[in-house]
């Protein structure tokens, strides 16, 4: 659409007006796609599909198919400026062939994601269509059963329980941190701010590393979903000060004012105007660093163990994740074990979505009310 | 903010509740046992995956974690899991760094056997190869980077019958440190230490390299490094990555349906790495019983890559379960209990599932010293096992090696050079030592019934594994080739003498009865042979790969095309091209 607004407006250039006036004034359609437009673009991708058959089944026989997209693309995007530099100027046509460009890279990113998401559902859909896949732990199931049997449930609940573990740990560290990086500025919050932003690169096979070393080698203690979340912490912490300080620093200074000038605390402020003012933001922080958190899976190859089954408790015995579950469930030889693993990438993927979902609803509904 | 709270902790309070009550009625079910872990191996993981789940229901719980052997090791050492599997035992240099021992007072016992397999993707005019055969001096040459081409005379030799395409070998290897190099390095530094060591040299090792469980990787020598078993499969099992080859747990290999080569024994046969060629292979393990050795109880595999046995795969292996003798780091006498249930259960009855899992039942040998090694688990229920009762297939309730009796035995054409003498029938000499494969002309006569057999058409069709690899070949030609078996066989008994000359030096026999055979001219007893190895039937094959005719000669045509293209191009562009040219010249 603003591409179309573009070019008509590059179609009156300064030096033709006195050809212009000399026509009757005729009304310029400025949005919507003209017939010519779609035709063209049509026209060139047909053009290309064909020229590229012809070249790859007779001249150059490539076999692979990313050969073909791409010599298709290639003259797809020659052609059509072809096509349109029959009825356009210049400016136009490089302004066309930029939007097709830039749609194709759009549409790549799309496709691949759509792939990715299709691909992991479709190799999991022999797992997922059974029921007892999300009722079952893997206790009684092994790599000869068939996928009527067992499931990843304790995979759910062990992501579950690690994920809210870490929440509860990081959301109030995190939110706090990020308040007195904002409200106390001075040499040691950009201290702090430094190293909350190299922790954001940190690679979290070392936050693995760190937990195992202290918590389990160091203090002795066995490892379990407690192990984990704390390896999760790590990871989720400091994208969580990043956002939310960020955020907080987006408050209009104007309302802070106003409520020191009421005489309220620096404190009363912070509780009763920025964090409702910046709730929304704040939300989104806690879906980044939680999105983070649940897809980990190398802090927690080393620090939760693994089980087949069930397990509740976040203090003792081992604990899995959907993360770990996945990893170890395609490194079987078995089909139906890799069925699983697909699955529970599926799984996972659809647990993130209602996730963000939720956190989406909470953080938007009370926004609404204010 | 304060409105949300009481819904979020609502919501914590009915997790913490759910937590609690689950977390209570868990433990009645474990009553007797309390649960154990492990980690190490993925090599074994599927294995002790389906026996985790089969003791589930004596109330045993064992959770383990395929993280590796290495990890299992480290873990175990400093004591956050309660056994490790490995291939390699502790006190090994590896790398340069030696693998200290644990502190803590440990065994070994055998706990999976298994083959290390070749698994490969090769096609021949469009038509998959699956019957390579490969000596081990070939597999090494291979993996060290010295052969570099299918058509090499050295692989054509012992496959006479493939028509070897000219295409680079591209040997995929493990990224990360892992049991099944270390399993393939053990063999290649026993067998063929000169290559093996002269590799590692030029990857910057230092010598001898020995064992190691990190392929040292060459950069630009065209190798390919993959993670976990499930990486090198995979890549192998690409469609498109024809000419690569891999050493792999022979499961991944049955799994992925891969052909796998049939690697050269001892005594001159070329066998696969099924269950029972693997078991009976590990008949010639011997055990360090030297109890003030650091070794102490591990493998010593020599005999076994040595096998004299016809049916034995030499790249056979075990892998170690690596159990506490003490009471120390976690480890209780409780989980001891349980540890020591698990471990004869998966010595005894555990080994029947082994070969449907892809693996080999460990042999009486392995079997008795490692019933001897579970009573030094602390608070283990100590079981006086008697052979009788084990209930592991290999071997019967009287204590008799089944294995030795009943696993079948290579068929005569996997003999070394045996193209020529499955077909005539005669010059085999079954108990002669003869690892070259050369046939006296005075062979018995016993062989030639074989052939007979083999000769009826319908042990050629049967279902067998290899019979597929043949039938492969043969799909082009089926029609023909099937009507022609039947005349063939008369020509069998003519053809024999030519080829049992031609074996007598093997170079030779390779080569030439290879070709001509393809040229379709009379003698078709010099054909390939297709055998099965339930039976040991060998039948001869008209019909072989053909190689795709390469399109050679196309250079003037594809010009030609590539100058089409261009004149259709220049008929669609350069009218508009020239008309809008025209055009703007005239509104000047």
């Amino acid at each position: 659409m603003t591409t179309t607004e573009i070019r008509e407006t590059h179609l009156v250039p300064p030096g033709d007006d006195a050809t212009e006036a000399r026509r009757p004034e005729a009304r310029r359609l400025v949005g919507g796609t003209r017939l010519a437009d779609l035709l063209g673009l049509v026209g060139a991708a047909v053009g290309a599909v064909a020229l590229t058959a012809l070249l790859v089944t007779q001249i150059f026989p490539v076999a692979s198919g990313i050969a073909f997209t791409v010599i298709a693309l290639g003259l797809f995007v020659g052609l059509y400026a072809l096509l349109v530099s029959l009825d356009e100027r210049p400016v136009a046509v490089r302004d066309r062939v930029a939007m097709v460009v830039v749609h194709t890279l759009a549409f790549t990113v799309l496709l691949t994601i759509v792939f990715i998401v299709t691909f992991t559902f479709a190799r999991g859909l022999p797992a997922l269509v059974h029921p007892n896949f999300f009722v079952e732990d893997m206790s009684l199931a092994g790599p000869l059963d068939p996928l009527e049997l067992g499931g990843v449930a304790h995979a759910i609940m062990g992501t579950l329980i690690q994920i809210t573990i870490a929440l509860a740990i990081t959301v109030p560290l995190g939110l706090t941190a990020a308040v007195f990086l904002s409200e106390i500025p001075g040499p040691f919050a950009r201290f702090v701010r430094t190293i909350v932003e190299a922790m954001t690169a940190l690679p979290s096979i070392v936050a693995g590393l760190f937990v195992y070393a202290t918590f389990i080698l160091a203090l002795g203690v066995e490892k379990s979903g407690l192990a984990a979340a704390l390896a999760i912490s790590i990871m989720m912490l400091p994208i969580m000060i990043r956002s939310a300080d960020v955020v907080l620093r987006l408050v209009p200074g104007t309302l802070k004012e106003a409520a020191y000038a009421l005489g309220s605390s620096q404190w009363r402020t912070v509780w009763q105007v920025v964090l409702p003012t910046s709730r929304s933001g704040l939300t989104t922080g806690v879906i980044l660093a939680t999105a983070r958190g649940i897809g980990e899976t190398s802090p927690v190859l080393l620090t939760s163990g693994f089980t087949a089954s069930m397990n509740l408790d976040p203090t003792t015995g081992p604990m899995v994740s959907l993360p770990l579950a996945v990893f170890q469930f395609v490194k079987s030889p078995e089909p139906t074990m890799i069925a699983r693993g697909f699955g529970t990438a599926a799984v996972l993927m659809f647990l993130v979505v209602l996730l963000f979902a939720l956190a989406r609803f909470i953080g938007g509904r009370t926004r609404k009310e204010r | 903010m304060s409105r949300t709270l009481p819904a979020a902790r609502a919501l914590l309070a009915a997790l913490a509740l759910a937590v609690l009550t689950v977390a209570g009625a868990a433990p009645a079910h474990a009553d007797s046992f309390v649960p154990v872990n492990g980690a190490g191996s993925s090599w074994s993981s599927n294995a002790v995956d389906q026996w985790r789940r089969n003791v589930e229901q004596y109330g045993m719980r064992v959770n383990y974690a395929s993280t590796g052997s290495s990890d299992g090791r480290n873990q175990f050492k400093s004591g956050t899991v309660d056994f490790a599997i490995t291939e390699i035992p502790y006190g090994l240099k590896d790398s340069g760094v030696v693998d200290t021992l644990p502190t803590r007072g440990f065994a070994y016992m055998p706990i999976v056997a298994g083959g290390t397999a070749f698994m490969y993707n090769l096609s021949v005019g469009g038509q998959r190869v699956t019957d390579l055969k490969l000596t081990g001096e070939v597999v090494t040459k291979i993996f060290t980077g010295v052969i570099t081409s299918w058509d090499d005379p050295a692989i054509a030799k012992e496959n006479p019958g493939l028509a070897l395409p000219k295409r680079a070998i591209v040997p995929v290897v493990r990224s990360d440190g892992s049991g099944s190099t270390a399993q393939f390095a053990t063999w290649m530094a026993a067998k063929h230490a000169s290559l093996w060591d002269a590799y590692c040299k030029a990857a910057g090792r230092s010598t001898p390299c020995g064992v190691t469980s990190n392929f040292p990787v060459i950069a630009g020598k065209g190798f390919v490094a993959q993670p976990n078993s499930q990486g090198v499969a995979g890549y192998v099992a690409q469609t498109a990555n024809i000419g690569t080859i891999t050493y792999v747990e022979y499961s991944y290999a049955l799994k992925t349906g891969y052909p796998v080569a049939k690697v050269l024994n001892e005594s001159g046969y070329f066998v696969g790495p099924t269950a029972s060629n693997v078991a009976v292979g590990l008949l010639g393990a011997k055990i360090n019983t030297n109890k003030s050795s650091d070794q102490y109880l591990t493998q010593d595999l020599t005999g076994v890559f040595g096998n004299t046995d016809k049916r034995a795969y030499p790249l056979s292996s075990y892998s170690y379960i690596v159990i506490p003798t003490e009471t120390k780091g976690g480890f209780t006498q409780d989980k001891g209990k349980t540890l020591g249930a698990f471990s004869y259960y998966f010595l005894c009855e555990g080994q029947q599932q082994a070969e449907v899992l892809g693996y080999s039942p460990l042999p009486i040998n392995l079997v008795e010293a490692g019933l001897e090694q579970v009573r030094k688990i602390p608070g283990v229920v100590a079981k006086d096992v008697k052979i009788k009762d084990c209930n592991n297939p290999t071997f019967s309730t009287d204590g008799k090696n089944l294995l030795a009796e009943k696993a079948p035995y290579p068929s005569e054409c996997d003999k070394r050079g045996a193209t020529a003498s499955c077909a005539g029938g005669e010059g085999k000499d079954d108990g002669g030592k003869d690892d070259k494969g050369t046939d006296d002309g005075g062979g018995t006569d016993d062989d030639g019934a074989d052939q007979d057999d083999g000769d009826s058409p319908g042990d050629q069709d049967g279902g067998g594994k290899d019979d597929d690899g043949k039938d492969d070949g043969g799909g082009t030609d089926d029609g023909t080739g099937d009507g022609d078996d039947g005349t063939g066989d008369d020509g069998d008994g003519g053809a024999p003498d030519s080829d049992s000359s031609d074996d007598g030096s093997p170079d030779g026999g390779g080569s030439t009865t290879g070709t001509p055979d393809w040229s379709g001219g009379p003698a078709y007893g010099g054909g390939p042979v297709v055998c099965e190895d339930d039976t040991g039937v060998c039948v001869n094959v008209v019909a072989l790969p053909q190689e795709a005719p390469v399109r050679t000669g196309g250079e003037g045509r594809e010009l030609m095309l590539l100058a089409a293209v261009a004149v259709l191009f220049a008929a669609v562009v350069v009218p508009p091209l020239v008309s809008r040219t025209l055009a703007s010249r005239r509104a000047r």
